[in-house]
């Protein structure tokens, strides 16, 4: 008995197994030339195992789990994308720039447009220069029905997880302009707003800023007066500017690309 | 979503979820039926995903896979299925919301692999797996099942290689037993007592690098 004999039970199962050494398998495989045992007791075991692992195997897992898996992964994805636009916007929100200032500078921006701009800068510096505003028109659920009779037609976008708070109408540069007011609430019950004015594009007007693609669409980022504007226009010609004092231009991008006025043809 | 996101989303199902039906069917041999099965391997593919930065790259991504699948069942499973009753109440909700993937899934295959998956499970295989005390069941399962090494499978169940082979050499011989004996109950074949008598594991131990120190204390002169 040599003592690969001896150890047969473990040589063979870690043969079988593909764990032994090179050199330990080309010993095996040589003691086995001459020894009938364990050339018997490998042979019984390859069976053994063999048959086991054809057993074993189970069919593969059907559609329908799957399919719940993958939605499993996307409100996962959701979820995250939320947290993480809640802490961004903690993050990049500047420090309480008080209302009485900023409206000062608007009004001085206002002024100091010239006549000359395209039509398109010279209504969205008007829009600018409206922005904050105190009163709402409209509040919750009013607000989409107002929209509908304001610009026929539109949707209010919507943003997982921040609040459409109500709208109110403006006319700059003689356009009707219907704009929306958003609220951010982060984890640290802090608040942040941003709106959307959304009006009819006319075809003199010019996009500006600087271009920044979003998936499928082209957006148009520009710092008016110190004030992140986005500007969208969407295939039916609808024309929406984003502004917020409270967040920077990234994460008012940010918040616009979990939009579904971006992702709706995804 | 953002750029961010969707590239981790696209990374994670390209390298972890072709290994899907190996996550499902190493659930459906740890539990015990296919609803079990199918909430033990989405609370893995979830942990997976949650914890996809820390998978390290180049390492088997089948095992790390499979040790989240049997950690998951060891630790969370186990205490989930004692509030199941609980959970019962949420899946009629589950349910209503499966309408829409339920008939899209009947449309494509019919149910067929569902009715099979059923059938394999209940079966004698299943039945004899579960006579194997949890250690054996998950050592043969992970190494016969899913082709794992031994050094992967000593990872996963945190035990010395020597264990695993030993785990693994008696569960099989557990296992052939009691296949063997619902083989004999349902009439397929006769009673072989040389093969049961091969199932007591003999006097030597069964672990390699046993064999290996032996080899060496020979070696030296």
């Amino acid at each position: 008995m040599s003592q690969v004999c001896d150890s047969i039970e473990t040589l063979s199962m870690s043969y079988l197994d593909d764990e032994l050494a090179p050199e330990e398998k080309r010993e095996l495989e040589l003691h086995l030339l001459e020894c009938a045992s364990c050339r018997a007791h490998l042979a019984e075991e390859r069976q053994e195992v063999e048959l086991l692992r054809e057993r074993l195997a189970t069919p593969p897992a059907s559609e329908l789990v799957r399919a719940r898996a993958m939605r499993l992964l996307d409100r996962e994805d959701a979820q995250v994308s939320r947290a993480l636009l809640r802490e961004r916007v903690a993050r990049w929100a500047l420090p309480g720039t008080s209302f009485v200032a900023a409206a000062a500078a608007l009004l001085v921006f206002a002024f100091a447009r010239t006549p000359s701009a395209p039509s398109a800068q010279r209504s969205f510096g008007g829009v600018v220069a409206s922005h904050p505003t105190a009163a709402l028109e409209v509040t919750g659920d009013e607000t989409q029905p107002w929209l509908q009779r304001q610009i026929a037609g539109t949707v209010a976008p919507r943003f997982d997880g921040i609040k459409l708070l109500g709208g109110v109408p403006l006319i700059v540069a003689g356009r009707r302009v219907a704009k929306l007011q958003y609220e951010v609430r982060t984890t640290g019950a802090q608040r942040f707003r941003f709106e959307a004015n959304l009006f009819k594009a006319l075809d003199s007007d010019q996009e500006f800023g600087r271009p920044v693609q979003v998936g499928d669409h082209v957006l148009y980022v520009a710092t008016i007066n110190d004030l992140p504007t986005i500007a969208y226009r969407d295939a039916r010609g609808i024309q929406y500017l984003f502004i917020s004092r409270d967040l920077s231009a990234s994460s008012l991008l940010d918040v616009l690309a979990q939009s579904n006025l971006l992702n709706a043809a995804r | 979503m953002s750029p961010d996101r969707s590239q981790r989303r696209k990374e994670f199902e390209q390298t972890a979820l072709v290994h899907f039906d190996a996550m499902y069917g190493t659930a459906c041999r740890l539990t015990r039926n296919p609803r079990d099965a199918e909430d033990l391997v989405q609370e893995a593919v979830l942990r997976a995903y949650r914890f996809w930065d820390s998978f390290q790259r180049d390492s088997n991504c089948k095992a790390w896979l499979l040790r989240i699948v049997t950690n998951t069942f060891i630790n969370e499973y186990q205490r989930k299925k004692r509030s199941r009753q609980i959970l019962d109440l949420a899946t009629s909700e589950q349910a209503a919301t499966d309408g829409v993937l339920i008939h899209a899934d009947s449309q494509t295959n019919r149910g067929a692999d569902k009715e099979l998956a059923r059938r394999a499970i209940s079966d004698e295989v299943q039945q004899a797996l579960d006579t194997l005390p949890d250690d054996f069941r998950h050592a043969v399962v992970l190494c016969d099942m899913q082709g794992l090494s031994y050094k992967e499978i000593a990872e996963i169940m945190e035990c010395p290689v020597g264990t695993v082979m030993s785990r693994l050499f008696r569960g099989r011989k557990l296992l052939a037993t009691a296949l063997r004996e619902f083989a004999v109950a349902e009439g397929y074949v006769r009673e072989q007592p040389q093969a049961q008598a091969r199932t007591a594991s003999g006097d030597a131990p069964i672990d390699l690098n046993t064999y290996r120190a032996a080899q060496r204390r020979e070696e030296k002169p």
